[in-house]
């Protein structure tokens, strides 16, 4: 009894220890991949009580937060997705590479084009645009940009091709450069030449 | 390097997967190249940008704190479903730890030694996770935390702090127990004193014992408890046993008396002194 009792203490200690220290950067992924608060602290406690549960798999000295990482995103594609899943509404092949660089010639400003075009982008517009990134795309590109993972970590935790991942994260990139460029002409804090 | 070989390096460098190599040659190509310059200002801008953004929205500290604590309260339920005998659920006949034997009550001259029956265990099997875990993880902390002891009068002066009731008589010695330490600590918001005694064999941290001593003002009993209470002569007790955790509730006069163990084999009653019915 007392064994089993010193068994659980033990594990429960090093969980506390290794894992939770990587809650908040887990909650604030789950925020960004689902829209509201109350799925993103489901998906957490979910994600932990998963990982408590599987602790004997977890190899210890081995990255434990690529590893929670793994897990969240993992409950999020099976059960989460389907839930928030936002249509694509623009076929990314059509959007040009490199599609901000070729507006800011475009631009009708005075001064370093992309200063002025980001000084004029709110935040809000950053979340939204990155909202509606279809899924597969905003995941990576979270994972990378907020998370700051590597390709490798990234493939670990989608389960993904390195090229795979690398393909969406440059198609990510280019829908974000595309919505947020959209939303600063629509909102009128520039203006673009041809219109 | 040409124009294409260097664009294709682009998200490579500006997310840090690129050789040294690789970086060098780009810079030398970018410090000619007008064009592969402007791409890389924009694109390696566009990035700072965005990670910018996003990480600036951090989320409130209480918020976290809270979600932090459901998760807490989810693994504490997690280690209850793993160790059955704390489930609650009375497992087997065989798991039952021998402290559910004893058969008699017998009261002595200067403290009543209170001995539990098996007849009430089953319903002193019961499990109420909120109210009794801060207290099984005091007990579990004790080991680490505690002020040893120093003096009889140390301890009464941490005790004077949690209750103005001084009647309560501290055992320095339980059988083969020993009191090893004890503090204030605030538990469930309440002001408890906390003992801990120490096997004088074995001192490991598996057989200490917990005494938590609250006033009965500070302390509301759960009503949960109260209807698994256990009375014999007159005398209430509550039971409750969790993760192999036993905790015993038990009222002198104006103080509840808590005492916690994981070792079954001691009758956590006989380090109450001076019982009364609650």
């Amino acid at each position: 009894m007392a064994d089993q009792k010193s068994e659980i203490i033990q594990k429960r200690k090093a969980f506390e220890k290794e894992a939770l220290p990587h809650m908040d950067a887990l909650y604030r992924t789950a925020l960004r991949m689902l829209k509201n608060q109350s799925d993103a602290e489901d998906l957490v406690q979910e994600a932990f009580a998963k990982a408590y549960r599987f602790w004997d798999k977890f190899e210890p000295g081995s990255n434990c937060r690529a590893w929670l990482f793994k897990i969240m995103t993992n409950i999020f594609i099976n059960d989460y997705r389907s839930k928030s899943r936002s249509p694509v509404s623009v076929n990314v092949d059509e959007i040009d590479d490199y599609y901000l660089y070729k507006q800011m010639d475009s631009l009708d400003q005075d001064g370093d084009p992309e200063q002025v075009l980001f000084s004029k982008i709110f935040d809000d517009d950053v979340k939204k645009a990155i909202e509606e990134l279809p899924d597969d795309f905003k995941m990576v590109v979270i994972l990378s940009f907020l998370e700051g993972f590597s390709y490798q970590e990234i493939a670990e935790i989608t389960d993904l091709q390195l090229g795979t991942v690398k393909s969406r994260l440059h198609r990510g990139r280019k829908l974000l450069q595309k919505k947020l460029y959209d939303y600063a002409i629509k909102n009128g804090y520039i203006k673009d030449k041809t219109q | 390097m040409n124009c294409q070989e260097v664009l294709n390096l682009l998200y490579d460098i500006i997310d840090r997967e690129a050789s040294e190599i690789d970086v060098k040659e780009v810079q030398e190509h970018l410090k000619h190249c007008k064009d592969c310059f402007g791409v890389y200002k924009v694109e390696g801008a566009l990035q700072h940008f965005i990670s910018e953004k996003i990480k600036s929205r951090n989320e409130p500290s209480p918020k976290l704190e809270s979600l932090r604590m459901k998760i807490v309260e989810q693994l504490d339920q997690i280690d209850c479903e793993i160790n059955p005998d704390g489930a609650g659920d009375g497992a087997s006949e065989s798991r039952r730890p021998p402290f559910l034997g004893f058969t008699k009550i017998l009261a002595a001259a200067a403290a009543i030694v209170i001995i539990i029956g098996a007849g009430f265990l089953i319903s002193g099997y019961f499990h109420h996770d909120e109210f009794y875990i801060p207290l099984e993880r005091a007990h579990w902390n004790a080991g680490e935390n505690l002020i040893p002891y120093k003096n009889i009068q140390h301890l009464y002066s941490a005790l004077s702090h949690t209750t103005k009731d001084m009647n309560y008589k501290i055992n320095q010695d339980v059988n083969n127990y020993q009191l090893i330490g004890g503090q204030q600590e605030e538990i469930m918001q309440a002001n408890m004193t906390h003992f801990v005694y120490a096997d004088k064999a074995d001192r490991t941290e598996s057989r200490l014992v917990s005494v938590f001593v609250v006033p009965a003002e500070q302390f509301i009993l759960d009503e949960e408890l109260k209807k698994h209470q256990v009375t014999i002569n007159d005398i209430v007790f509550y039971d409750h046993n969790c993760r192999g955790c036993r905790l015993v509730f038990h009222r002198v006069g104006d103080l509840i008396v808590i005492t916690a163990t994981t070792e079954k084999s001691v009758n956590l009653l006989e380090f109450i002194p001076g019982q009364q019915a609650i």
